[in-house]
């Protein structure tokens, strides 16, 4: 049970930086997520916590001691692979005992034995312990995967998209598992995933990774929410968040935005928010609607009216695409919706579901108050 | 599967009797050693050769004991040791071997793992080292290990038969080590091990086959080498390819006792081939497929 701190931390393999210039506090017994796309510098991040790579700049801190040139061995951390990284050559026992032969650790044969079958039971993999990786399943080897990290009861966890290769049963399955196992070990956990799913129903908190840097810190609901920019706001949600470009005109006390290619879709915003798009001074702002705060009705009966471009019954939920005169919008109907391809339909969306982004920096222009 | 099928008939027929003629070339050679080596003198000298003959042995007999010969009226005493010489070919080959692991098992791995100047330039340099003729460089070899006090001595030779083995064994073991992920070794750093130990536990098992592979490739190479023992080595020292020369001299050459010889020599190297071939054959092509 340790506490992670990243002071200014920068990882650069020559000109091309894998992290810049990370600052975060990860608490003691938090369940943390690194959220971001591919090639964002998540796993770079977990590999410089585990002690696999050296920091370029910057000060790491496990445990509130300095773990800059601490080698792997001595931050007593524990790292799932995305590859899982079994040995092959090694039955499942082994795998698993491997942390409790180092040469640290100086345990009998009988107490490796004993911890070894307890971890196996806990996972439910009582009965596979004489097998070799080759001979199991995604699942079973992302559990043995997990086993192999847990046995050593280390201060800290770090979990590289450990569920992003096994197939969508067992990960909602496997997601409940490690939710509780984390809440009842109470070990510090650095989580890696690009599913944002994941991400919102894990984290108690998630950090938004892109190009290395760290976007945004929160709990999930505050970064759905409140996304810090436009790439936070499309990259947590799905279907994918609307984004519009809107002129802004200036009535009196409240502001107008209209849509630059339609300026039949448009907003009135007053009171705190329009003091913000003056302040910001921009001339024409990206406004970004997630797709579930659009409501469709009857034509006439609201305020709008498009055309049915494609519908998608999911029999969960329908994803609905509405031509509306040069946008394109997506829209999260119910299950029970029926539409046709060129139907006319109306639609809705408040004002106070609309996000506010600068369109020259995507920044979220309420964010900064 | 269906042009298997339609494949005619008689391009089948001329293809497998190519590759018929092709493996009597290939083993005709070798039989008529082993043919030789069971022939009486004057049987092996026959025109029109013989394929039907009583059997002696002569020669193995000769060979392994140093037998005294009776030439018409000269009498020669045959003293040549070719047992020495054949122990002289496994300490040659097998230190190799062992020198070439203990130095190329590192160099393989540091070339497959690390980003170092100048990595590709000692990987070049090692490679040349089979590319370029042996001949090219024996002169000052010679010249150097007469000044060193090296010639005529068994470290002398393990020392050059570098050359043959180390190449094969770093590029061959290179391959291999680059096609196991490297996050294998994390994890086990991960697992509280350092560096030194997390290679032993689980880099050099992984790369078994490999090394085996490697090894017995390597080892067939320098068992066959024969230039190295000629300039650089005495006959107490010189290897079993050498062995036969002796049979060789100006009033008589015996054909018989060079044919046992060489099928003396050559035991080693095919029962290795045999017994390693599932080994050779994976462990080569398991480093040339990348994914």
């Amino acid at each position: 049970m340790s506490t992670v701190v990243f002071e200014a931390v920068t990882k650069a393999y020559g000109e091309t930086k894998a992290v810049k210039d990370l600052s975060l506090e990860i608490a003691e017994e938090e369940f943390f997520v690194i959220v971001g796309p591919s090639g964002a510098g998540k796993t770079t991040t977990l590999k410089l916590v585990a002690g696999l790579l050296p920091l370029t700049s910057g000060r790491l801190y496990i445990g509130g001691t300095l773990a800059n040139s601490l080698s792997p061995a001595e931050r007593n951390v524990a790292m799932t692979f995305e590859s899982y990284a079994l040995y092959p050559h090694k039955s499942v026992f082994e795998n698993i005992a491997n942390p409790l032969r180092a040469p640290g650790m100086r345990l009998s044969e009988s107490e490796i034995g004993a911890r070894v079958h307890a971890i196996a039971e806990m996972l439910g993999m009582g009965q596979l312990l004489e097998r070799h990786p080759r001979e199991l399943s995604g699942g079973q080897k992302q559990r043995v995967a997990l086993g192999r990290a847990m046995v050593r009861r280390p201060s800290i966890f770090l979990l590289d998209e450990p569920l992003s290769h096994v197939d969508a049963k067992v990960r909602q399955h496997m997601r409940v598992e490690l939710n509780k196992l984390q809440k009842e070990l109470k070990t510090t956990t650095i989580y890696v995933t690009h599913d944002y799913g994941e991400a919102l129903s894990l984290g108690d908190r998630i950090g938004v990774l892109d190009h290395g840097e760290l976007i945004q810190v929160g709990p999930p609901e505050e970064v759905y929410n409140r996304p810090a920019n436009e790439f936070v706001a499309r990259h947590l949600g799905q279907p994918e968040i609307n984004l519009i470009d809107m002129n802004v005109t200036r009535v009196n006390g409240s502001v107008h935005l209209k849509g630059v290619k339609n300026p039949k879709l448009q907003f009135i915003l007053d009171g705190k928010r329009a003091e913000v798009l003056k302040q910001s001074n921009c001339q024409n702002v990206r406004i970004g609607i997630r797709p579930h705060k659009i409501t469709c009705s009857p034509v006439g009966a609201g305020e709008l009216v498009g055309e049915v471009y494609v519908y998608e019954p999911a029999v969960i939920f329908g994803q609905l695409l509405v031509d509306f005169g040069g946008y394109m919008l997506t829209v999260l109907t119910k299950a029970s919706d029926r539409f046709d391809i060129g139907q006319k339909v109306g639609f809705g969306v408040s004002s106070k579901d609309v996000y506010l982004f600068d369109p020259r920096t995507g920044k979220n222009l309420e964010a900064a108050h | 599967m269906r042009h298997a099928k339609e494949e005619p008939l008689l391009l089948k027929i001329i293809l497998d009797a190519l590759l018929v003629v092709l493996f009597l070339a290939i083993l005709f050679p070798f039989v008529w050693i082993v043919l030789g080596s069971f022939k009486t003198e004057t049987d092996i000298l026959a025109w029109p050769p013989k394929f039907l003959f009583p059997p002696t042995l002569d020669h193995f007999r000769n060979i392994l004991s140093g037998v005294t010969y009776e030439l018409g009226k000269a009498s020669l005493q045959s003293n040549i040791d070719i047992v020495g010489f054949f122990f002289n070919s496994l300490i040659v080959s097998c230190g190799s071997i062992i020198v070439s692991l203990l130095v190329g098992v590192p160099a393989a791995y540091a070339i497959a793992r690390f980003k170092f100047r100048g990595r590709e330039n000692i990987a070049f340099t090692l490679l040349s080292f089979r590319f370029a003729p042996a001949l090219m460089v024996i002169i000052p070899l010679y010249i150097i290990f007469r000044k060193l006090g090296l010639n005529n001595t068994y470290i002398g030779l393990i020392w050059v038969y570098q050359l043959i083995t180390l190449p094969m064994i770093v590029w061959i073991l290179r391959g291999y080590i680059e096609d196991i992920s490297p996050e294998l070794e994390e994890a086990c750093l991960v697992d509280g091990y350092s560096q030194w130990r997390t290679f032993w536990r689980v880099t050099l098992p992984l790369a078994r086959p490999g090394v085996v592979a490697a090894a017995l490739l390597a080892f067939i190479y320098a068992w066959n080498n024969f230039l190295f023992g000629l300039i650089l080595g005495g006959t107490h020292v010189q290897p079993i390819t050498l062995g036969a020369l002796q049979f060789i001299s100006t009033a008589y050459v015996r054909y018989g006792d060079i044919s046992a010889t060489i099928v003396l020599a050559f035991i080693p190297a095919l029962a290795l081939s045999i017994y390693s071939q599932r080994h050779l054959i994976r462990g080569l092509s398991f480093g040339a497929v990348k994914a």
